[in-house]
């Protein structure tokens, strides 16, 4: 059992507060990423797991047990680092033995477990080799089977693709994933990459600040952010953010935006008139509308992906993007009317970025 | 919800820092125990060094013994070892950026045998060395001058320069170097208006490892000067050690502490740059 | 590269000849020489041509007793303050690193004050500390029971070696504690920290991890430190004169002494070439078994 534990947890460095009342449950077996922009306070939340930093307030529980004052060897979890920090002196097959060794594992016990994770990870080959040998992506993998060696309860990673070419990095991204299929260990993964964090968690812990703000499978935190922060942070390009006020046309509550067009929505509560909101529209929930459209904006760029292309126009000085299929795309200077689908419509307050639809 | 501090937070580490901090307190002490013993002795009254046990501060604090030594020979002896420690410092340096200049931006097939010689020539035997230069020098009526100690001080320090001045300049991308020659400077002004004002720190901790080298040297002072005229620092504490000493040896510590402090101060202003120095090289 | 030599011949020259002059007559040539009126009968007391002898020279070196002793001194007094300041200049630089890290550079600067103290002012310190009567030491070790009566340290044999060995190794520890600092700082925490998760303790990370990625760097330091050492001869010079029973008779002292107080060059430059031989030696073994060559990144 490996389910981890977080509770009120705080830390500050100096006069600097990074970790305000964290409080998280992380499933047994879980894959479970942390992202945020840099300084949300991830890396510190991951190091204080594996226990590299000091815990100034609140707990952390590994299956079950208070690990607070574990030292970080005695925690059974394993990480694979930035710079994956691979000893230089060591062969590959020394760096993989290395922790094994430190436990006081049986030789034989060493030998079978390097061969297995060697050979798991296409490393066999290079067992003699030192790192200062081997390419970026190779280092990542004596890296992970490092980790993997030990068959620890908890993984950690802590952006470890960052180092790689984009390529490497999606092609280590489904690798990384199987493993973890295959290997069933809880895993607590840190990226700024939002891509990263869609295509590979089970949850998304999102953070900013040192708070938590919304945790969640990526494809709910998608559809229903809880306010604009991860709204804005999750998909590419982001989500539309149109001023307005709601406002009644005489039947119906919608949303007058600063061009004075009116969008009627559904399942507005009267509370809610007069209050200013940011409307969110995702591009892929903006279609073109050349009759009805009440959003009329001028195109500035036109960009194919080579499926899809995005197209992105100029809305009372504010830029917004829309996503159209490639045979429809407009050309730049041309006046387009768009139109939000009704599913699509995200409302937040203005002034405390909560949605409020 | 209220917030528990964890009580016994990372106790482990607070126990840890405390011990190294002992022990790290204990080495520093261990190691300038005895500068502070030179430095107190030289303020006792010489009726009180020779006590058991020994003060380890001085209760009739005084300044007789740097009085006492502080006389006409002694500041002849100061003038003649800054002159010989600065001559050297500067040829030192000079020669050596030159040198070490032409060694990193000039591609030659024995380079790295070159380094290699600089180096390895500061293991050859001095007192070896010394002979010849012995010979050459009464050849050339150099002996008992300045120029003697001076010219064995410069070649002495001369190898470290060279070193020094040459990680210091390869560490200076060419670029700019480029840029000018193709701007139509010449090769001389390069260097000179481009190069040296970059490796400033560089000179410093040349000129600065030669100069306490120099003004430490004992042998050649010994050696190649007969008269007091000329007599550098170390020569003259030696003699005055090994001759006219009755036991006042709280004025020979006041003697000590008088020769160290120039270059104690000097030292001091110029930490940082020699610091820099020793370990760009060293690490290498 | 900027320059090639073909192209620049002359701005070439300019920049190596003030060096090329003085090493070329101060270093090179007077070892050279030095070679070779080792195998003559030199002196500046003898007026007249040099006459050849042949390996005369060395024959009465390899029979002397003195010289024997000198060798053998000098390597025991080299390497054990050599070895002495490795270690504790790495242990103190391993305190500094890890334990200390905020005060780092002030103690640094510091231990450093010990270089800039001349040789002859340590000799004179050193003279008084280990006075027999009066000095620090003595009354340190009988304080403290570790002895019953005063000694007179400069006087024994075995004693006046340890003085020796005390003053090089106090000199060096600060010289190579920043090296060995320069070394640890180079090691990325990252590294360190991947050692801690992997379950190895304090002692399993300086030996398994720190040492090996520093020890390069280390055996290089060594290196230099006893080539420096043999140099020096101001301690026993002023101190013991080499004495008791030439039991601090070092290479170098020895060395000069022959050649300035007996004022036979000859023999002298056949010490200094057996000198130079052996440290030649010495540097290949270290070099050659001390150092590893392999991709380190």
């Amino acid at each position: 059992m490996a389910a981890i534990t977080l509770a009120n947890l705080f830390k500050s460095f100096g006069p600097v507060e990074v970790l305000k009342d964290i409080n998280l449950s992380i499933a047994d077996k879980e894959f479970c990423v942390l992202v945020g922009p840099s300084g949300c306070g991830k890396s510190t939340l991951l190091r204080m797991i594996a226990g590299l930093e000091e815990v100034q307030a609140g707990t952390i529980e590994i299956g079950g047990e208070t690990v607070n004052d574990m030292r970080p060897r005695d925690r059974n979890l394993a990480m694979v680092f930035q710079g994956y920090a691979l000893y230089p002196h060591k062969t590959v097959k020394e760096n993989l033995s290395f922790s094994l060794k430190m436990h006081k594992y049986k030789k034989d016990e060493i030998e079978t477990r390097v061969q297995k994770v060697a050979e798991t990870l296409g490393l066999d080959v290079l067992l003699g080799r030192r790192p200062g040998q081997l390419s970026g992506g190779q280092r990542q993998r004596v890296a992970m089977g490092r980790a993997m060696v030990r068959d620890p309860s908890v993984f950690l990673f802590d952006e470890p693709l960052s180092n790689l070419d984009a390529k490497l990095r999606v092609q280590m991204r489904t690798e990384i994933r199987d493993l973890h299929q295959r290997i069933g260990a809880t895993s607590v993964y840190v990226t700024h990459d939002q891509i990263e964090a869609m295509t590979m968690a089970d949850r998304i812990v999102i953070m900013n600040n040192g708070v938590i703000e919304q945790v969640g499978p990526p494809l709910e935190l998608f559809d229903n952010p809880a306010n604009v922060f991860v709204a804005t942070f999750l998909g590419a390009p982001s989500i539309n953010l149109l001023e307005g006020k709601v406002v009644s046309d005489g039947e119906k509550l919608g949303v007058r935006l600063v061009d004075g067009s009116f969008i009627s929505v559904p399942d507005i509560k009267s509370p809610l008139e007069d209050t200013s909101v940011l409307m969110g529209v995702r591009p892929h929930h903006l279609v073109v509308d050349p009759e009805n459209g009440p959003i009329q904006a001028t195109v500035k760029v036109v960009e194919p992906t080579g499926v899809e292309t995005f197209v992105f126009s100029e809305f009372k000085g504010q830029e917004i993007a829309c996503q159209v299929v490639r045979q429809a795309a407009p050309k730049q200077k041309d006046k387009i009317r768009l139109s939000p689908t009704k599913e699509g419509i995200l409302l937040f307050d203005k002034t405390s970025g909560e949605r409020v639809i | 919800m209220s917030i528990k501090p964890s009580s016994t937070a990372f106790s482990y580490r607070k126990i840890n820092a405390l011990a190294a901090y002992t022990i790290a307190i204990a080495a520093f002490a261990f190691l300038l125990l005895p500068v502070y013993w030179l430095v107190v002795t030289s303020f006792k009254p010489i009726e009180d060094v020779f006590v058991v046990p020994p003060e380890m501060w001085p209760h009739n604090f005084t300044f007789k013994n740097y009085v006492n030594q502080f006389d006409l020979r002694l500041i002849q002896m100061f003038q003649n070892s800054l002159i010989v420690s600065g001559a050297a410092a500067i040829l030192s340096t000079f020669a050596g950026s030159l040198c070490a200049y032409a060694i990193s931006r000039f591609y030659f097939r024995f380079k790295s045998i070159l380094l290699l010689f600089f180096l390895a020539s500061m293991a050859f035997p001095v007192p070896m060395l010394m002979i010849t230069m012995y010979s050459t020098f009464h050849q050339l009526g150099l002996l008992d001058t300045y120029w003697a100690l001076i010219l064995g001080n410069t070649a002495m320090g001369l190898p470290l320069s060279v070193w020094l001045m040459t990680n210091f300049i390869d560490q200076i991308p060419i670029d700019m170097e480029e840029a000018a020659l193709l701007d139509g400077a010449s090769p001389f002004s390069v260097l000179m208006h481009i190069v040296l004002p970059m490796v400033r720190p560089g000179l410093a901790a040349s000129g600065i490892f030669v100069f306490v080298t120099s003004w430490n040297e004992l042998l050649m002072g010994l050696t190649f000067v007969s008269s007091p005229e000329v007599r550098t620092l170390p020569a003259g504490i030696t003699l005055a050690f090994l001759g006219e000493f009755e036991g006042d040896w709280s004025e020979m510590m006041a003697l000590a502490v008088m020769v160290t402090l120039p270059v104690f101060l000097l030292f001091m202003i110029m930490q940082k740059s020699i610091l820099k120095g020793m370990t760009a090289g060293a690490l290498k | 590269m900027l320059y090639r030599v073909k192209k620049a011949p002359w701005f070439f020259a300019a920049l190596i000849l003030p060096a090329a002059l003085v090493v070329g007559f101060l270093i090179l040539y007077p070892v050279i020489n030095g070679i070779y009126l080792s195998f003559t009968d030199a002196s500046p007391l003898r007026q007249g041509a040099l006459k050849f002898v042949g390996f005369e020279n060395y024959t009465y070196l390899f029979e002397e007793e003195v010289f024997y002793a000198s060798v053998f001194n000098t390597s025991f007094i080299v390497f054990v303050s050599s070895a002495l300041a490795v270690i504790m200049g790495f242990l103190i630089a391993l305190l500094l690193h890890f334990g200390v890290k905020r005060f780092a550079p002030l103690f640094r600067a510091l231990v450093f004050q010990v270089w800039v103290v001349p040789w002859i002012c340590v000799t004179i310190l050193w003279g008084w500390m280990f006075n027999k009567e009066y000095g620090l030491i003595n009354y340190l070790m009988t304080a403290t029971g570790m002895t019953e009566t005063n000694m007179d340290i400069l006087f024994d044999q075995t004693g006046a070696q340890w003085v020796m060995i005390a003053g090089f190794t106090w000199r060096s520890i600060p010289f190579l504690m920043v090296i060995a600092l320069a070394g640890l700082q180079s090691i990325s925490t990252e590294i360190i920290e991947a050692s801690e998760l992997d379950g190895a303790r304090f002692l399993s990370r300086i030996g398994h991890i720190i040492i090996p990625m520093i020890r390069n760097v280390l055996m290089v330091a060594l290196l230099l430190d006893s080539v420096r050492f043999f140099q020096e001869m101001t301690l026993p010079l002023l101190l013991t004169q080499g004495g008791p029973v030439n039991a601090t008779m070092v290479l170098s002292l020895f060395t000069y002494q022959l050649a300035f107080e007996n004022w036979d060059f000859a023999l002298a430059s056949a010490a200094g070439t057996v000198w130079l031989v052996f440290i030649i030696v010495v540097a290949w073994i270290v070099l050659r078994f001390g150092i590893r060559k392999e991709h380190v990144k």
